[in-house]
């Protein structure tokens, strides 16, 4: 089985994300991706500027990585496991211009990327047009519009994920809204899809995975669904994050500096045997060549596109 | 004759990170009535009136260690289920404050549940031996430990440095 993973630790200013991740440690998570939750990523400005008028860019936080000591994931190394931190970036999508921004390298360079649709015309796109991962709601209150069926089949054929996060039922004011909302989610996915997160906003927020398993009994999962919730869709939302640092999800370019020691000897061969082909022993034309052909090989139209930009 | 099945939670009170130290097990003393009713006020809570009910002629709290913190929670199969999906919501228990449950097994029988919880507190033993950092708390679990086990496995633990 997969590995337990909690998809949604939210980084907030004043609160130890450090201590919610210990917290997430110690319960036996060993996938924890660290939330940056944004509002809006495009401000407009309110005093009476038309529309058309470029709006302020809002400066979005660089993805977060807690640094853990040895000691500090003693518990998972007791059992052989390891820890694994990702970075993510939740907004709300009230605009479909947000898109455009959301395409920009500041927020791709997160690991994985959520929104959180206001409208039903909103929803449709995330789940039909829109690169993300993740599909969130605001589980606290109450949904403001409907979830229908054939968009949702269509995300879940894409591989995109609903969230239901289970911190916000802790608080007993919104409990029923939490239940009733996941209800709803889970009515339209049937299961399928779902992943159960913390969205915790203090370490006591965090409940171990056996308990957020037994939560999706509550909220009309299977027990092999509800385990895959915190399992073995986590993981498939991670895959489907990765292929979009990829060309068409099979290549996929890295610096040769973060190659692993024993593995640099592939980097000094590649550049070996390109320049025998070429004749020329500078390291920069073999590159030129490659992607060269590598274009070549791309059909017409994409080239031209590619070219136009 | 058809076996009446029970359900055994194994349950761990868990403190926040940094207070966990500070508490003496005189303050966090604990009775199993306190367990019982405060499980039994969260399964009314989210389960109503036929779930207390259910809960109330199948539940006993079996055992309750204020060292560790782990309780035992019997309860028939079937009705476990109201217990289960209750468990999460729990953050009181009699007069200890902000805590949660983490459920860390659950079994058929009181002999698995204890078999499990040997296994683990040992694990939980190697975890403590990798947090502790002052060198003479150190020595004294290493020579409780050294008491315990057979001496092979703790000669590889005494030559290691403590970690920084």
């Amino acid at each position: 089985m997969a590995a337990f993973s909690d998809l949604n630790i939210l980084h907030m200013e004043n609160v130890s994300t450090k201590e919610k991740l210990l917290m997430a440690i110690k319960l036996g998570y060993e996938v924890v991706a660290i939330n940056n939750y944004v509002e809006n990523v495009l401000v407009k400005d309110d005093k009476g500027k038309s529309k058309k008028e470029p709006s302020k860019v809002v400066e979005i936080p660089a993805p977060v990585k807690v640094h853990l000591t040895e000691r500090d994931i003693g518990d998972l190394k007791v059992k052989g496991a390891s820890l694994k931190q990702l970075s993510r970036f939740t907004t709300v999508l009230s605009d479909p211009g947000q898109w455009r921004r959301m395409q920009e390298d500041d927020i791709q360079a997160y690991d994985l990327l959520a929104v959180q649709p206001t409208t039903e015309k909103l929803f449709h796109m995330a789940c039909t047009a829109i690169e993300i991962d993740i599909i969130t709601f605001n589980i606290g209150d109450k949904l403001t519009y409907y979830l229908k069926p054939a968009p949702v089949s269509k995300a879940i054929e894409r591989g995109v994920h609903f969230e239901i996060v289970y911190s916000e039922g802790f608080h007993s004011s919104s409990r029923r809204t939490f239940i009733a909302n996941a209800l709803r989610i889970m009515h339209v996915t049937h299961g399928k899809n779902v992943i159960i997160s913390s969205g915790a906003r203090e370490a006591m927020d965090v409940r171990g995975p056996y308990d957020v398993a037994n939560l999706g009994l509550l909220i009309g999962l299977q027990e092999p669904q509800s385990k895959d919730a915190i399992s073995t869709n986590s993981r498939a939302c991670v895959l489907h994050a990765n292929t979009r640092h990829s060309v068409k999800s099979v290549i996929s370019v890295r610096s040769s500096s973060e190659l692993k020691a024993e593995d640099q000897w592939t980097v000094e061969a590649c550049r070996k045997e390109a320049s025998e082909e070429s004749g020329d022993d500078s390291s920069e034309s073999a590159a030129e060549e490659a992607d060269s052909s590598f274009d070549a090989a791309r059909p017409e139209s994409k080239r031209r596109r590619m070219d136009g930009v | 004759m058809v076996r009446f099945k029970n359900r055994y939670f194994v349950l761990e009170i868990v403190h926040p990170l940094h207070a966990s130290t500070h508490r003496s097990v005189q303050e966090q003393k604990l009775t199993s009535q306190e367990v019982y009713h405060s499980l039994k006020e969260e399964v009314h809570k989210s389960h109503g009136d036929y779930g207390s009910a259910a809960f109330s002629i199948s539940c006993n709290v079996k055992y309750l260690n204020p060292y560790t913190n782990t309780i035992f929670v019997r309860i028939r199969r079937g009705p476990h289920r109201f217990l289960a999906t209750t468990l999460p919501f729990i953050k009181k228990i009699g007069k200890q404050d902000n805590i949660f449950l983490n459920t860390l097994y659950v079994g058929a029988t009181v002999r698995n549940c204890h078999k499990f919880l040997r296994n683990h507190n040992r694990q939980q033993l190697a975890v403590l031996l990798k947090k502790i950092t002052h060198p003479e708390e150190r020595k004294k679990l290493q020579t409780s430990l050294l008491r315990a086990c057979v001496l092979e496995n703790v000669e590889t633990w005494n030559t290691q440095t403590p970690m920084q």
